[in-house]
């Protein structure tokens, strides 16, 4: 039976334009490496649920499962911290922001480093490892403070991270404040879930710190949704409106008016 | 292609790879399905949690994409079942940005009623209509996944396209809905 022509090619050309975007309408590639990374983490024999019958959400008391698990938001948030991280670096750095931007992505409860090309390396599975970081106890579902000197976590978990951060290469620099930004905004994304006020928490931290960051979109997202969680619907909707009108064309501008009108 | 290690050996899935290879597709589908988008990176996430668990179910008989397919529709219709009926969040007009070009306006009424009509459609219908239209699979593939004889899916995919271009023909104006409004 021949197959029928697809609309694309026959419709009016209002109905193929808006077929075309619909079809191009995906997040970029760096969403789907820190998704992959988070999935690796869920699979790894040590990390997640590796091949059980719960599977994410259900519920299982992992750390790595709850992370991720529990939120609608918190998988995209993460990948989307991740991908503002990258894009923000700039070509230069990317190599080393693939790693970072990865370990991000698995909420502080994996780092991955990933030494392969920028681009998808051919063979991924060997040119990626994991590390499950120090185990969160149930005990201690989140033992960083707020004010954690751990703003230099990157240095473990970002390949390129300088050794000695005090002297920093000024190529170096940016690298650093984006890794620091990004570590503060992946344990505010890692709350979002059980403690949404806490991530407010954070996210303020965040905005005091880095006013002008290169995650302030990133962080404003965040935001939102940690105080939808929260209950604390006004603020999330002034705080929507107000992202809204600063950054009508942001990449985030979608998600943002997802969560609040979800209101 | 070279990211998939499928096979009966015991040689572990290379489930990273598959996520970037695929993660586009899966994730497109899905959120095409009708998938809200607070929900769709988590259910994208868990086709590939269930293809790593399933690996060994894989015979290859066929496409390891058309495979996914099969999940993500799985996923997609539990979702749908478990969830409120489906908020058409994907339909609404962007209004905040203001000062559109007509044309960019007209584009985006396009989009909007082109979702809303697909948000509009039973299950089985708009599955016919992404897989065949956007997905661009063969009909017998496009059968196979919806699990229905063939001709039942070309009468799908004809009752979808007919409804989707009668929504666009009609120009019903969607729904502006600003930030914060009570629905």
């Amino acid at each position: 039976m021949n197959e029928p022509k697809r609309l694309f090619e026959s419709a009016e050309p209002a109905l193929r334009e808006a077929l075309a975007e619909l079809k191009a309408d995906v997040p970029s590639a760096a969403h789907f490496d820190a998704m992959a990374a988070r999935v690796l983490s869920l699979t790894a024999p040590s990390g997640g649920d590796g091949g059980g019958d719960g599977g994410r959400g259900q519920g299982t008391g992992d750390a790595a499962t709850d992370a991720g698990g529990s939120g609608g938001g918190a998988t995209g948030l993460a990948g989307e911290i991740a991908r503002g991280a990258a894009l923000k670096l700039g070509l230069s750095t990317k190599l080393a922001l693939t790693g970072f931007a990865v370990a991000v992505a698995v909420s502080g409860v994996a780092f991955v480093r990933d030494e392969g090309p920028a681009m998808r390396p051919p063979r991924p599975a060997v040119s990626v490892t994991v590390q499950v970081a120090a185990p969160v106890t149930s005990a201690q579902p989140d033992a960083s403070p707020l004010t954690s000197p751990g703003l230099v976590v990157s240095a473990e978990s970002a390949a390129t991270a300088p050794a000695a951060p005090t002297k920093l290469n000024p190529s170096q620099a940016p690298t650093r404040d984006l890794a620091a930004e990004t570590e503060l905004l992946s344990r505010a994304q890692g709350r979002l879930a059980r403690d949404p006020q806490g991530t407010v928490a954070l996210c303020a931290e965040h905005r005091r710190r880095y006013p002008d960051g290169a995650l302030r979109e990133e962080r404003d997202v965040l935001e939102v949704d940690a105080l939808i969680r929260a209950g604390d619907v006004e603020k999330a909707r002034r705080a929507g409106a107000r992202f809204l009108r600063a950054h009508p064309d942001s990449s985030h501008a979608r998600r943002v008016r997802d969560l609040v009108e979800a209101l | 292609m070279a990211a998939l290690e499928l096979s009966h050996e015991p040689k572990p899935l290379d489930v990273a790879g598959l996520v970037r290879e695929h993660g586009a597709v899966v994730w497109r589908t899905l959120r095409r399905l009708g998938v809200p988008a607070a929900d769709v990176d988590d259910l994208c996430q868990e086709v590939f949690l269930v293809a790593y668990r399933k690996a060994g179910t894989f015979e290859g008989r066929s496409s390891v994409r058309t495979w996914l397919y099969g999940i993500a529709l799985r996923l997609a219709a539990n979702h749908r079942r478990k969830q409120r009926p489906e908020t058409d969040d994907a339909a609404m007009l962007e209004v905040a940005g203001g000062g559109d070009p007509e044309g960019e306006l007209q584009r985006k009424e396009a989009r909007a009623l082109l979702e809303r009509a697909l948000a509009a459609l039973d299950e089985d219908k708009r599955a016919a209509f992404v897989l065949f239209e956007l997905e661009e699979l063969p009909m017998t593939e496009v059968a196979a996944l919806i699990g229905c004889p063939l001709q039942t899916a070309y009468s799908r995919l004809y009752a979808a396209r007919a409804a989707v271009e009668r929504a666009l023909r009609n120009g019903e104006r969607p729904t502006l809905r600003h930030p914060g409004g009570s629905s």
